[in-house]
């Protein structure tokens, strides 16, 4: 799987900390979500994907 | 100030800790021997694990952020899963080795108490550097 997060949070100028607090993790929960290392919720992913302004889809691309 | 006062209350079972570790050294009536060092080094160790514990959970919300998430919540869960099962590996040698040696029964419970808190630290350290990733594996 393909996770975009650290692409769009650049497209944004958003920092790891802003998006934790915008989804409500902290923001280790970020940076293993970036490396690949974790499989979020899909209450994550949509919460993720809605600040974002897309659909999980795009932002959790399945390979 | 609520986060202070928060910090504040997260380290008094620390600190007690650290005090009755004291009170049992003073108060010892022999030196310590090999298995009075190890416990000692063990809940120090634990105590040190608590402490880093909070302070991780204080960092997070200094920045305004939560301490506790689904990632932290299935890194426990997970740490403990895995904790538990090795716990019965140590039970088991304990059992066959260390049963029939000079050590009484409550000295050995206890070292095998520190000893499935040392399991699950090195566990919960383990998943917090390599992530849980592989979950979805078959």
């Amino acid at each position: 799987m393909k996770i975009r997060i650290k692409e769009l949070r650049a497209r944004d100028s958003l920092t790891q900390v802003e998006l934790a607090q915008r989804v409500g993790v902290r923001r280790e929960t970020i940076v293993f979500l970036e490396q690949g290392k974790y499989n979020p919720s899909l209450k994550l992913a949509y919460d993720i994907s809605k600040v974002f302004k897309m659909t999980i889809e795009e932002v959790f691309v399945m390979k | 100030m609520k986060t202070k006062h928060k910090l504040l209350v997260s380290f008094i079972s620390p600190t007690l800790g650290v005090i009755l570790l004291s009170l049992w050294a003073y108060m010892a009536k022999e030196p310590f021997n090999t298995i009075g060092y190890l416990i000692f080094g063990l809940s120090i160790l634990l105590i040190g694990f608590g402490l880093y514990f909070k302070v991780l959970r204080f960092n997070n919300e200094k920045l305004g952020l939560t301490s506790d998430d689904e990632f932290s919540k299935r890194i426990k869960e997970k740490a403990a899963s895995k904790a538990f099962r090795f716990s019965i590996y140590m039970w088991f040698f304990v059992i066959i080795f260390l049963t029939n040696t000079e050590p009484r029964a409550k000295i050995i419970i206890g070292l095998g108490f520190l000893g499935m808190g040392l399991i699950f630290f090195l566990n919960w350290l383990y998943y917090s550097k390599v992530g849980i990733s592989d979950e979805n594996k078959n």
